[in-house]
């Protein structure tokens, strides 16, 4: 009998999303991640697989994992924690911080050290929208 | 031009200089024995010094940090419609960034590169494509990435110098025209139209990016209208004018002072 090995291209992803993380961050994710901390979770939770780790400690990191968009956070009525499950896979967040990290280089340098296509079409007049609209349709 | 009530940092500074220049009385004794010639000259110089000084840590501070977040960007083998397009538009060190923005850039300063992200792959037809790379391959033949560093670096420290800060982004403007010219010639208006549309960046970008200011410029010369007159705005020159009396004045004042202490 051979054991189920983890798709390479997955565990890939997996690699390459908790790389962008801070170390406690990337410990945490990858608990949710591969399913270790069943979703929803709460603190005690991620400290019962994690017991050495301080209360404060991963509700702080909890917190900064929402506030960067990797989990979300639901306030349940009568419970004082939060509840957090996960805000979308690894590829998905792999391509909102390649979206980001490509967009902030070009804020960052695009007429300082690259020259980028993409161009501010919103001081138009009516007039030349109108007939650049003709000219693409051609 | 970006005014200077909205970067504080530089109005304290600009306040500093002429607080300095008014509180400065240097000694007479120097003073009186050079000539105003030899003055001016030890002034103008030492400003072409500091400038350039300035300049050359600036430009090198940028191309550092600029290389390093861009050999930082994820990037995937080029996909098939990426390489034929390449192939077709004889468009060589193209490389493909992992990112699902639509962008498309050229950088480098020794040996430039056409940058094409995978989104842009996607979103846009073969034609439209072929635009891009022929006009990002003519920002690298012209070597733009080292001239735009070189006025962002001048720009950014001769900033007492309004009309520096303008004739970089008229150069940049002209860079892009010319990219776009070669686009139009190889692959046509229309292509190009279409792809600029489709990249278009939706808002103005945050305070201090502004990284392509010369879109209307470009739809003009793609619609075949005649270019915008291109003056350099008043308040520059006057500004500018205001900021060289100034540095020279102040230089004059440091000039001396060195010549205190070389001649005793």
């Amino acid at each position: 009998m051979t054991a189920a090995r983890p798709d390479p291209t997955a565990q890939g992803s997996l690699d390459r999303a908790l790389g962008l993380l801070g170390r406690l961050e990337a410990r945490i994710m990858r608990a949710v991640w591969t399913g270790q901390v069943p979703e929803p979770f709460a603190v005690r939770d991620v400290r019962a697989h994690m017991p050495e780790l301080a209360y404060t400690t991963v509700m702080t990191t909890l917190r900064r994992l929402a506030d960067k968009g990797l989990l979300v956070a639901d306030a349940t009525l009568g419970k004082r924690a939060y509840d957090y499950r996960s805000a979308g896979s690894p590829e998905a967040f792999l391509a909102a911080a390649s979206h980001r990290e490509a967009q902030q280089v070009l804020d960052r340098y695009g007429d300082a050290a690259l020259a980028a296509f993409a161009a501010r079409l919103d001081a138009l007049t009516p007039e030349q929208r109108t007939r650049l609209e003709k000219l693409e349709e051609r | 031009m970006k005014p200077l009530a909205g970067r504080p940092a530089l109005l304290t500074l600009v306040g500093a200089l002429v607080v300095a220049r008014l509180a400065w009385h240097p000694g007479r004794a120097i003073c009186g024995q050079m000539t105003m010639a030899g003055c001016l000259g030890v002034a103008i110089l030492v400003v072409a010094v500091l400038g350039l000084a300035s300049w050359i840590v600036r430009a090198s501070w940028l191309a550092i940090s600029a290389t390093r977040e861009i050999a930082r960007l994820p990037r995937l083998q080029p996909p098939d419609g990426l390489v034929i397009a390449a192939q077709r538009t004889g468009v060589d060190q193209v490389v493909c960034l992992d990112s699902a923005a639509a962008a498309a850039f050229c950088a480098g300063l020794l040996r430039p590169r056409v940058y094409v992200t995978n989104g842009m792959v996607v979103s846009l037809a073969d034609q439209e494509l072929d635009a891009v790379l022929v006009h990002e391959a003519e920002h690298a033949h012209r070597r733009d990435p080292l001239r735009r560093l070189a006025g962002r670096a001048a720009a950014d420290m001769l900033f007492w110098l309004p009309l520096v800060g303008w004739w970089s982004r008229r150069r940049l403007e002209d860079a892009e025209l010319a990219a776009d010219r070669a686009a139009i010639r190889r692959v046509g208006r229309t292509p190009l139209a279409r792809a600029l549309r489709a990249t278009a960046t939706p808002v103005a970008p945050a305070a201090g990016a502004g990284f392509d200011g010369a879109g209307p410029a470009r739809i003009t010369q793609l619609l075949g209208d005649p270019p915008p007159r291109r003056r350099p705005p008043l308040a520059a020159c006057l500004l500018s004018g205001l900021g060289l009396i100034l540095a020279v004045s102040l230089a004059m004042c440091v000039g001396q002072g060195l010549a205190s202490a070389i001649l005793g």
